[in-house]
């Protein structure tokens, strides 16, 4: 009876263990930990998470808008060929997207067709206005377009919107970070403050993880050793 | 001159008139570079926000004029002279009041026909010959005006035969690109239908963050 009642014991603390660890292997993960839904970002977002599966293939990440009637997504790079646990899955440019919400997606593939989803919601771009519309001279902000009211199906320009420079076009493009590094090669201070306020929560989480599996542990060395005590009264 | 083709999605910039009918033109880009795994549209050149691309192994720029809409010409004509991309190998999508909710309609020259963005286009080029690509969104019931049917969202019966719709103009603007207009219009003008929804396999799990 005592026996069955310590069995009892180990296989709730075996139950115990993260359940995460169990779930990735047995399944395959698509999680993504940063940014959480309602999280305000802006410049380069480093994007975290876990993107596994016992016949993992690749993962792709994609934002939308938030609402996604018409279900368009645009992806975040090319696909990644190398499965991750809880760590950087990518990064996302949000300069240059107007201020506003977006849906964030990770996509773990294991055959070609087949793939486990996650998606963030009601992520909030906040980019500041950008530098050169703020100080541009007002003799250039003049150029700004303003429809004539009696345009059909055109709304009035000054509703709302931003100041446009007529700038002429210009071939040189601006650089877009690549999804492997964190910070990229903006270096922005702004940015490296916030990954280090989401990496301080990563391992936060990491170290939660880790003191509950030692506790595990002790528990299933406890009952054993007790087991073991009772067979040696016998 | 160049090789490359500017492909032109009307509608009016700021996320309040996204959804909108006249906001068509933004829509068929969008789902063209989600097609076609492109860079998203965060790089402003002159009046509009572009990216670039292959499609169907050929180089492309999509934009997005930031003038409003009936301004969009003085968008197209700076990205054209700078380019230097002659106007058969512009394509301009828009949305079309005269033809039905979801009707796509392609045409390698041909008047504005109301649409103001078109307009503003025909007028900063100085010719109307360059092709188009129109999904229908209909006219309003009634004798409602014009101008608040286009800056309306569309409905959730409508949004289903635009998004077939959507998933049409994909294939119509790759043969466009690749085989020239006059094939693009024997075999995508016409109503969408179901059988244009892409055969896409469900997630097998979804969690919610």
């Amino acid at each position: 009876m005592l026996r069955l009642r310590q069995i009892a014991i180990l296989v709730l603390l075996i139950g115990a263990l993260p359940p995460v660890q169990a779930h990735a292997q047995d399944q395959g993960v698509a999680a993504i930990t940063a940014p959480l839904e309602g999280a305000v970002v802006s410049g380069l977002v480093p994007v975290i998470g876990t993107a596994t599966h016992p016949q993992f293939q690749r993962y792709e990440l994609a934002f939308g808008y938030d609402p996604n009637p018409t279900d368009t997504w645009f992806s975040l790079g090319e696909p990644f060929a190398s499965q991750i646990v809880n760590e950087a899955l990518g990064s996302w440019d949000t300069t240059g997207l107007t201020d506003g919400t977006y849906l964030l997606r990770l996509r773990v593939y294991w055959s070609d067709r087949d793939f486990l989803e996650t998606v963030v919601r009601r992520v909030r771009v906040q980019n500041a206005t950008p530098t050169a519309a703020l100080t541009a001279p007002a003799a250039e902000a003049t150029g700004t377009p303003t429809p004539p009211s009696s345009a059909s199906g055109t709304p009035a320009a000054a509703s709302g919107a931003q100041p446009v420079i007529a700038l002429p076009p210009t071939s040189t493009p601006r650089p877009t970070p690549g999804p492997a590094g964190l910070v990229g090669g903006s270096g922005s201070p702004v940015i490296a403050t916030r990954l280090n306020a989401t990496m301080i929560a990563a391992a936060f989480l990491n170290g939660v993880r880790l003191t509950l599996v030692i506790f595990a542990l002790l528990g299933a060395y406890t009952g054993l050793r007790a087991i073991v005590r009772s067979r040696r009264r016998r | 001159m160049s090789d490359k083709y500017l492909i032109v999605g009307l509608g009016n910039p700021g996320r309040e008139y996204r959804l909108n009918r006249h906001n068509l033109g933004f829509m068929i880009l969008d789902r063209l570079v989600e097609h076609h795994k492109l860079l998203p549209f965060t790089k402003r050149q002159g009046k509009a926000l572009i990216t670039t691309g292959l499609i169907a192994g050929v180089s492309v720029l999509l934009a997005k004029p930031q003038t409003y809409m009936n301004l969009s010409g003085e968008a197209v004509a700076s990205l054209m002279r700078f380019y230097e991309i002659p106007a058969r190998q512009l394509l301009v999508c828009c949305d079309d009041l005269d033809l039905p909710v979801g009707t796509l309609r392609l045409r390698p020259r041909g008047t504005a026909g109301g649409q103001k963005g078109l307009k503003s286009i025909v007028q900063n080029l100085g010719t109307d010959l360059f092709p188009r690509l129109r999904i229908g969104i209909g006219r309003p019931p009634g004798q409602h005006a014009a101008t608040g049917h286009v800056l309306q969202d569309f409905t959730e019966d409508e949004l289903e035969l635009i998004n077939l719709a959507l998933d049409r103009a994909v294939p119509a603007i790759e043969t466009f690109l690749k085989d020239g207009v006059v094939l693009a219009m024997s075999r995508f003008n016409g109503p969408a239908t179901r059988e244009d929804a892409p055969k896409s396999q469900p997630p097998t799990s979804e969690s919610e963050e």
